[in-house]
Parts: C-alpha cells; structure tokens; sequence
C-alpha cells in the first residue's frame, strides 16, 4: 500500500509513552504511531468492529460480541448470503452483521487472510500444540 | 457455536451442562478475549466448543507455554459443519461426548 507523511504534534508525555511501546514492539516510533492512526481512522470509519490483538496477529471483531468478521463472513456464505438469516443464526442485530459485512468489503484481503489461519492444517495445529486429535463423526 | 446448538446439544445430552456463552454466567463472558474465557472455563471445568480455529490454538498455546492447564477445547470443522446445520453438529457435540466420557482436560479435538 502506498503511504504519504504527515506531521503531528502530540502531548510530551503522549511522545514518550509512543517511544517506550514502540520499544517493546520492537518497531520505531513512527510506524507505530502510523498504525495507530490507521486503527484510529478505521474505528471511526467501521464503529461497528473493533480490531483485538491474538497470537495470530490483529483480527477484526464485531464489536461487544466474541464473533470476529471472517467468521461472520463464513456464516453468512452458510446461509446463502441471507443477512436477515445468518443474524438470526447469530443472534445479532442485523445492522450490526452488515456493519461487520461493509468492514469485510473494505479490507478484503485482510479478512482472506484471516479465513486463511481458520483452516490451518492439521500438521499445522500438531506442531502448535501436542495432543490434538481429530474425532470423525 | 450458535446457542441453537448448545440447545439441541442439552436435549441430546441431559446429564450434561451445556450452557452458551451469552448465558453463562449471565453473559459476564460474551466479549471476553479468548485467554480470559480459557481461564474461566478451566476455573470451571468447562470444555469449550468452538469453531476459530485460526485464534483459539495460539491461545492454548500460550497456556501451555506458561504450564498452565485447560479443560478441553473442541472444535468443528468449518467445512464438514455449515453454520446453519445445528442438528448435525449438537449430533457430532454428543458423540464426542460419549466418547470421551466427559474426559477433555488439556485434549483439543477437531470434530469432522
């Protein structure tokens, strides 16, 4: 993606909070401030889902549920493309569902990817954590 | 997993204590991050029945890592179970069950 400076004037002590976090991230001061704004431009944008930090990175989640949005994605493919009925299956607002809808719309790649660690292989999972098994039904 | 499913899965299995996580203690869990509801469940000896796997595996992980225990996590595939098949899969949920005996602490389970 292409990116553009901007200049920002931020609190002394704002700077300094920046400056240890990018320490103990092992990044720079400024790619993590991009990144927050960048996270800051989306919330606004997407109130709807909220962005949590897991082991597999930052994952997109609809907000004040433990649903993330590729989940939705997948659930909403189950039914068809029926939003009335995968919020139903949900048990969410279906405002909230198609909130979540228009955020994977925006980023599509970033919920691909998402989708992309929810089918991890099972040799993948083996080598994460032992003892996993597979029970056919 | 649908509370549809965690439904059909009590009526299947009524000696169980199935409860959906926007009832479960009266929904103090709905918006817990994955850790925090591993260790509620573990406090409670409660396996958990999900279908992300893209998330819930490094969590395990990290539990591991720090020695620490879980009380069984069971998953389900996403293509063999489609969101909308809730009787197939509380079906699946029992038998798994059964199988086991109750006996899931530190087992993860894929279900297909």
């Amino acid at each position: 993606m292409a990116t553009k400076p901007i200049s920002l004037r931020v609190a002394e002590e704002v700077k300094l909070d920046l400056e240890q976090m990018a320490k103990r991230f092992g990044t720079s001061p400024a790619t993590l401030g991009a990144d927050f704004v960048t996270q800051g431009v989306r919330a606004t944008k997407h109130p709807g889902v909220e962005l949590r930090q897991t082991p597999v990175g930052r994952m997109a989640y609809i907000r004040g549920v433990r649903l993330s949005v590729w989940l939705a994605v997948e659930t909403l493919e189950d039914c068809g493309g029926n939003a009335a009925k995968a919020a139903r299956l949900l048990r969410l607002p279906e405002l909230l569902l198609r909130a979540a809808l228009a955020y994977a719309q925006a980023f599509p790649e970033e919920i691909a990817a998402d989708r992309a660690a929810g089918r991890q292989s099972s040799e993948e999972l083996e080598r994460l954590v032992p003892n996993h098994s597979f029970i056919r039904v | 997993m649908p509370a549809d499913v965690a439904n059909a899965v009590s009526r299947l299995c009524p000696q169980a204590d199935i409860q959906h996580v926007s009832s479960w203690q009266d929904g103090a869990y709905i918006n817990a991050t994955d850790d925090v509801l591993l260790e509620a469940c573990w406090q409670e000896r409660r396996a958990l029945v999900s279908k992300d796997r893209a998330t819930l595996p490094g969590w395990i992980a990290l539990r591991v890592a720090d020695n620490q225990q879980h009380a069984g996590v069971l998953f389900y595939d996403l293509e063999r179970f489609k969101a909308n098949q809730i009787g197939a899969l509380a079906k699946a949920v029992a038998a798994v069950l059964a199988t086991t005996k109750g006996n899931l602490v530190n087992r993860w389970i894929t279900i297909r």
